[in-house]
């Protein structure tokens, strides 16, 4: 598989009232060409953040350091995120998690559709336009397309609003999708269906996605690998059936073992919390938490490592169980 | 059609308001201790002239009837004789109506014209020198009172540049024409000297009603393109590739605006109080003088008809703000 996005040691800090918060810390990240990557981790463990620093939309104040943020092979470290991507022609649809406040109330669907498709190097009259964008309204699964796009945001469910957001991201012909907890705000009956609709139509127009997501079943339904994130570090990264099967990382092990299964009583919970990010333990962030922890652990943040297609970052993982 | 319905419920108010109003101005001005009666016959008339007079103009009606017929008398669109001129007060407001609103409409667009752009390059700029200048400007422009600028304009363009004439609206007469507004009047005539000389004499009242008017709107409008250049609506489209002044220019202002626009009927009160003292200084022919007239000289139907127009003008500003602000913000609808 062509590697799309290579994401190399890349730290990224905040400022904040207690201090500098080092939000990210020397972070590994790659997405094949086509490839569903879940990004997988606790609220504040640094993931939206990842998915925002690919987008090229940081806050104001946010300093990146690192080896390299590259699209097809091109980085752009350093650079101004967006204008260098014009420049490659790269471009990303962008899913967020509060379909709501991603439009602004004050303009129809369909104005704010055409906007997007218009600055995707789209040529074409306005009724082309609006043939294309109703179009994807209706690959998307929205009833009556073309009476959705004189509506407004707020005449609009949740659901429906989340297929939009689908589909503008779509019409921009990405290479890469960044669907940041796309389904977080909406009812669990909605998820399972907005989730088969992302994968199917990623897969038919074979388009890499980047999937955020605290939800380790929801990965588990849609991805082709997951990278679990710990307080801003990356844990471990392997092809899901792998990973469900025996992960490695201790704290992907207490992730998994957090998660409600029938049948099988009360899940566990992991005990302590995420460190605060303005004074991060040393090393490996997790090792306060850590079960396995070693003296080392404290001192220096392990070099990713294991077999391939899988990659570990720790100094002590869980023995490789034998295929019973 | 959903708009059209909109101001049809509002207007349904507009009478209710409009009675509200003349009853509480009519108490107003019968609280106050003025007995009209004797400034009209003046110092020297006799108790019997009095009663006559009183009897002549209704004031020894109870109150509660003298409401009444007055309440009649206007909607009728009779606001009564001035006791000064004797002459209809009615007439009187709507001969001076265009020469006070002509004043009022063109600094009102001066100020919005200026204080837009100029709220929206503050907040983008935000904090930069030119904000900082700029700042300094709007809090003068909310802090210096109207006739002290008025004096210095004058000083300044008329007294020492010679640019333009030191008061007046015209300099010989005025063009005749339909509307009143002299600007029009002139552009419709094809006179284009009398057009630049009316222009000439608006442009310091203009600018004196103009300067804190937009002052207002340039801080409210920088406050909410600030306020709206937080919203999460400015990241996404610049993730999905919509260029940055396509963003600002288009969806932020046009949020921005929905606040603005409300500060416009406070600034539009504040417009038609400035005009009162601006008018004194420029020996403006509008409302302004009119009403500092009466005030002097007691004319207690003259400032009655003068504070129902006011209030009248408030009424209008809100329905066409309301109007505005529905058509910017669906949500409304």
């Amino acid at each position: 598989m062509t590697e799309l996005v290579r994401v190399e040691d890349v730290s990224v800090d905040f400022p904040s009232p207690g201090g500098t918060a080092k939000v990210l810390d020397r972070v590994n990240l790659t997405i094949g060409d086509g490839e569903i990557v879940g990004l997988v981790g606790e609220s504040g463990c640094g993931k939206t953040t990842l998915a925002r620093l690919i987008l090229g939309v940081l806050p104001k104040g946010a300093a990146v350091r690192g080896t390299a943020i590259s699209f097809s092979g091109q980085n752009v470290l350093g650079d101004r995120a967006e204008t260098a991507r014009r420049q490659l022609g790269f471009r990303i649809g962008f899913v967020p998690q509060e379909p709501r406040a991603a439009l602004s109330p004050l303009f129809p669907i369909g104005v704010q559709a055409a906007e997007i498709l218009r600055w995707s190097g789209s040529s074409g009259d306005r009724a082309g336009m609006r043939r294309r964008i109703a179009d994807m309204f209706a690959r998307v699964q929205l009833p009556d397309p073309h009476a959705i796009m004189h509506r407004y945001p707020h005449e609009v469910s949740g659901g429906q609003l989340q297929r939009v957001l689908i589909a503008m991201a779509l019409l921009r012909e990405p290479r890469l999708v960044v669907a940041d907890e796309p389904t977080t705000a909406l009812d669990v009956t909605i998820q399972a269906q907005i989730l088969t609709l992302l994968r199917r139509l990623a897969l038919e127009q074979k388009v890499a996605v980047l999937f955020t997501t605290h939800d380790l079943g929801a990965a588990w339904e849609i991805c082709d690998r997951i990278t679990v994130m710990y307080a801003g570090q990356e844990a471990e990264s392997a092809a899901v059936g792998t990973f469900f099967a025996q992960p490695r990382h201790p704290y992907a092990g207490l992730l998994l073992g957090s998660m409600p299964r029938p049948g099988a009583g009360l899940p566990e919970s992991i005990t302590g919390a995420v460190p605060n990010l303005v004074t991060p333990p040393g090393g490996c962030r997790f090792h306060p938490r850590c079960p396995r922890a070693l003296p080392i652990c404290r001192a220096e943040r392990p070099a990713p490592a294991g077999p391939a297609g899988q990659s570990v970052r720790c100094h002590n993982p869980l023995p490789e169980r034998d295929a019973a | 059609m959903r708009l059209l319905g909109l101001i049809a419920r509002r207007l349904v108010w507009v009478p209710a308001t409009l009675i509200g109003l003349v009853v509480l101005v009519f108490v107003i001005s019968h609280v106050v201790p003025n007995d009209p009666a004797r400034i009209i016959a003046g110092e020297n008339a006799t108790t019997a002239q009095l009663a006559a007079l009183r009897h002549q103009y209704g004031f020894d009606l109870p109150l509660p009837e003298q409401l009444l017929r007055y309440i009649i008398q206007v909607a009728r669109g009779d606001m009564g004789v001035s006791l000064y001129t004797q002459t209809p007060v009615a007439g009187e407001i709507w001969r001076r109506l265009p020469a006070t609103m002509e004043l009022a409409v063109y600094a009102m667009a001066v100020a919005v014209l200026l204080g837009v752009p100029l709220g929206v390059a503050a907040a983008l700029r935000r904090n930069s020198w030119f904000d900082h200048t700029l700042r300094v400007l709007t809090v003068s422009g909310l802090a210096i009172a109207a006739f002290w600028l008025a004096i210095l304009l004058q000083l300044l363009f008329a007294m020492w540049l010679n640019l333009t004439p030191v008061q007046g609206r015209v300099s010989d007469f005025g063009p005749s024409g339909i509307t009143g507004f002299y600007t029009i009047d002139a552009a419709l005539a094809g006179d284009w000297s009398t057009e630049l000389d009316v222009l000439r004499h608006l442009a310091l009242p203009v600018m004196t009603l103009a300067f804190p008017a937009m002052a207002t709107i340039v801080r409210f409008t920088r406050a909410g393109v600030i306020g709206t250049l937080g919203s999460f609506f400015v990241d996404y489209q610049r993730a999905m590739g919509v260029p940055w002044r396509v963003t600002v220019w288009r969806y932020v202002l046009r949020s921005a605006l929905t606040g603005t626009l409300t500060q416009i009927g406070l600034v539009f009160g504040n417009l038609l109080a400035g005009a009162v003292v601006v008018e004194a200084v420029f020996d403006w022919p509008g409302l302004g003088q009119f009403a500092v007239n009466s005030i002097l000289q007691s004319d207690y139907n003259a400032i009655l008809g003068f504070t129902i127009y006011v209030g009248v003008m408030f009424i209008v500003v809100n329905l066409l703000i309301d109007v505005g602000q529905v058509l910017l913000d669906p949500r409304g609808r």
